[in-house]
């Protein structure tokens, strides 16, 4: 639930509101150095602050000078929902319909803003009541779609999750990081700081070997929230928030309630069952300074020819198949094993010739992780043979790991195996999983939560604008006396002609649980050892 | 003195007048009917009716309509119980001729507060 006023709690809950909107968009994307921010109970809309992150961060939006462009709104809709596994990326998008009879928003018209009427513009949205407002959504526009006929401008918009997917990370190698530092380590290197990210630390052992470079960051965090039953998105204020798998059970105090009395409407459905899951993973550790890799034979391959240079690439591979090279001792050239990287030449194939050593200069190297490029040059006028190279550094292997089979087998011969996922094992196969506590613990966590049919809900409640994901919500049906648990897992809020705020939230019930915390249980309490 | 003035000019006085306002407003009822309306305000309507104008008459008032917003003033507005004054669009329709003696009209006009 965002943090707001008790004032602005009160009126949520008032049969008489007035709501007032708030959309600002940096058509020309600014830096505004002076930027001060908004508080709530002091600050207007209209006024000089700016709507921030949490009362003690600036979030990566907020630098920028925005436009106020509240009066030309339409109408906005934003949507945000966990699928159907409790982990991943979630991803906001928003629908802005800009009134166009003034032609403000026409590409070339206006003489500020007319240059700028393009994609990847800062863009918040806002609701507020009695002049105090909160963020409900904080990302880029799309491009934007402009119709003359009904003189109307649509954006399409995405949070920031959006904006990472499509960076590129230049980090090297990380060696035994937690995933929580390894996000940490990507956010920095893609211009955020440390008070721009939440996330939380990491259940499982830090990940022997990662390598960032080249890859898309947000397939990589999505990789590390399968992989630790993770969640990650970007909060209404434009904070990205990573939370662990234990972060929905420490987190069940309710924080809103609803019932027949401020519900429009309820939809029931329930949630997929899972009752038998295997997690399996080949994750990479570090191994010790060794030999990782022998060239026993010459080739034409390895012939350099006169004046020339040649490209000789050694893939590193045992037994369990492929494997990387943390790092590499680049060779240097010996006539016999010294137990250190080294190369042999010949003028001969058979190596019965000359050895020519003196032409030939390993020129550049470059270690690909599980290949490595050595750049070999011949300035004299012979064809010279590597005959032999063997390669020493540090190597992270593949080990075999495989969680105990999670099953509920009273579930099993209640609804069958997996009845909504066609009656086999869900295998869950991840490489980031780091060993078999952590591969039970995500089995354990989908069996515990989903072997049984729980209630899912979607309600039309007279709108709550500060409900965030992940809030612990009641529900009373009056019909059946009954009362569920749930949390938000989704949620979209839209504000249409004439002051129609509307909210629909998605719910999912939760078999409430305590689970033992040092310091805070007991062993022989009710408390659950979490996994 | 004429009670009504379209952008501070005195003109024919319309033979109908309703002003009301447009209640910016929705309501959501739940499932026990309780009731919570959200409210961004009440915009200012006036619909007029003139029987009959002259030509001239209806096109002096319809030049005012198609040159932009208009000014709306009514010192005896029953919706205010005194002056009502705002800025709107208006959108009209004239009849045909109505005799082929005299070119007389009448003229429906709706103005929407901006």
């Amino acid at each position: 639930m965002q943090a707001v006023s008790m004032n602005f709690s009160t009126e949520t809950a008032a049969n008489y509101r007035e709501p007032q909107f708030g959309v600002l968009i940096s058509w020309l994307k600014n830096i505004d150095p002076s930027t001060t921010f908004f508080q709530l109970d002091h600050s207007h809309l209209d006024g000089n602050d700016k709507l921030k992150g949490v009362e003690s961060s600036v979030s990566f939006f907020d630098r920028y000078d925005y436009i106020n462009e509240s009066q030309y709104v339409d109408s906005f809709r934003i949507t945000k929902k966990v699928s159907s596994r409790p982990w991943g990326v979630i991803t906001a998008q928003a629908d802005v319909v800009l009134n166009n009879a003034s032609k403000r928003f026409m590409p070339g018209y206006d003489p500020i803003i007319g240059g700028n009427i393009v994609r990847d513009r800062p863009i918040k949205l806002s609701v507020g009541f009695n002049g105090e407002f909160i963020n409900l959504f904080t990302g880029y526009t799309e491009r934007p779609i402009n119709t003359v006929t009904n003189r109307k401008t649509v954006l399409q918009c995405f949070d920031a999750m959006s904006y990472l997917s499509n960076k590129k990370s230049s980090l090297g190698t990380m060696i035994n990081m937690r995933a929580n530092e390894i996000i940490e380590e990507l956010l920095i290197e893609q211009g955020f700081t440390s008070s721009q990210f939440n996330i939380e630390e990491s259940i499982q052992q830090p990940i022997g070997y990662f390598m960032p470079k080249d890859r898309i960051v947000t397939e990589m965090i999505q990789e590390l929230c399968e992989a630790e039953g993770a969640l990650a998105f970007v909060d209404e204020q434009g904070i990205i928030q990573w939370w662990n798998r234990l972060h929905f059970i420490y987190n069940q105090t309710t924080q809103w309630s609803f019932d027949y009395d401020n519900t429009a409407g309820i939809e029931w459905d329930t949630t997929s069952i899972i009752n038998d899951v295997s997690v399996n993973a080949r994750p990479l550790k570090p191994a010790a300074y060794n030999k990782m890799f022998e060239l026993a034979d010459a080739s034409d391959e390895t012939m350099i020819p006169p004046g020339g240079s040649k490209d000789i690439f050694a893939e590193f591979r045992d037994d369990e198949g492929e494997f990387v090279a943390i790092s590499v001792t680049d060779p240097v050239y010996v006539s016999s094993n010294v137990g250190t990287s080294v190369y042999s030449t010949n003028l001969s194939i058979d190596g019965s010739g000359a050895a020519g050593n003196a032409f030939i200069t390993l020129d550049s190297t470059y270690n690909f992780g599980s290949k490595y490029r050595m750049t070999f040059s011949n300035s004299g006028t012979q064809p010279i043979y590597i005959t032999n190279i063997q390669l020493y550094g540090q190597p992270a292997k593949v080990t075999a790991v495989s969680s105990l089979p999670q099953r509920d087998q009273t579930s099993i011969d209640e609804y069958g195996l997996n009845p909504d996922d066609g009656g086999s094992t869900i295998v869950i196969e991840n490489n980031l999983v780091q060993d078999v506590t952590s591969a039970n613990a995500l089995g354990y966590m989908l069996v515990r939560f989903f072997s049984n049919p729980l209630a899912r809900l979607t309600l039309n409640n007279f709108a709550v604008p500060q409900v965030q994901i992940g809030d612990s919500i009641n529900i009373t049906i009056p019909d059946t006396a009954e009362s569920y648990d749930s949390q938000v897992m989704g949620y979209t809020i839209a504000m249409d002609y004439p002051a129609k705020l509307t909210q629909q939230l998605n719910l999912e019930q939760r078999t409430l649980q305590t689970y033992f915390q040092l310091d805070h249980s007991q062993l022989d309490g009710a408390d659950r050892l979490a996994l | 003195m004429n009670p009504i003035t379209l952008n501070a000019v005195a003109i024919r006085q319309p033979t109908r007048v309703r002003e009301n306002q447009d209640q910016i407003q929705t309501d959501q009822v739940s499932i026990s009917g309780s009731r919570q309306r959200d409210r961004m305000g009440k915009k200012n309507r006036v619909d007029l009716s003139w029987e009959y104008l002259s030509t001239v008459e209806a096109r002096t008032i319809m030049d005012m309509f198609e040159a932009g917003t208009v000014d709306y003033v009514n010192t005896l507005s029953d919706a205010t119980a005194g002056t009502l004054a705002f800025t709107g669009l208006a959108t009209f329709e004239k009849s045909d001729y109505l005799s082929s003696g005299d070119t007389l009209v009448i003229l429906n006009a709706t103005i929407l507060e901006v």
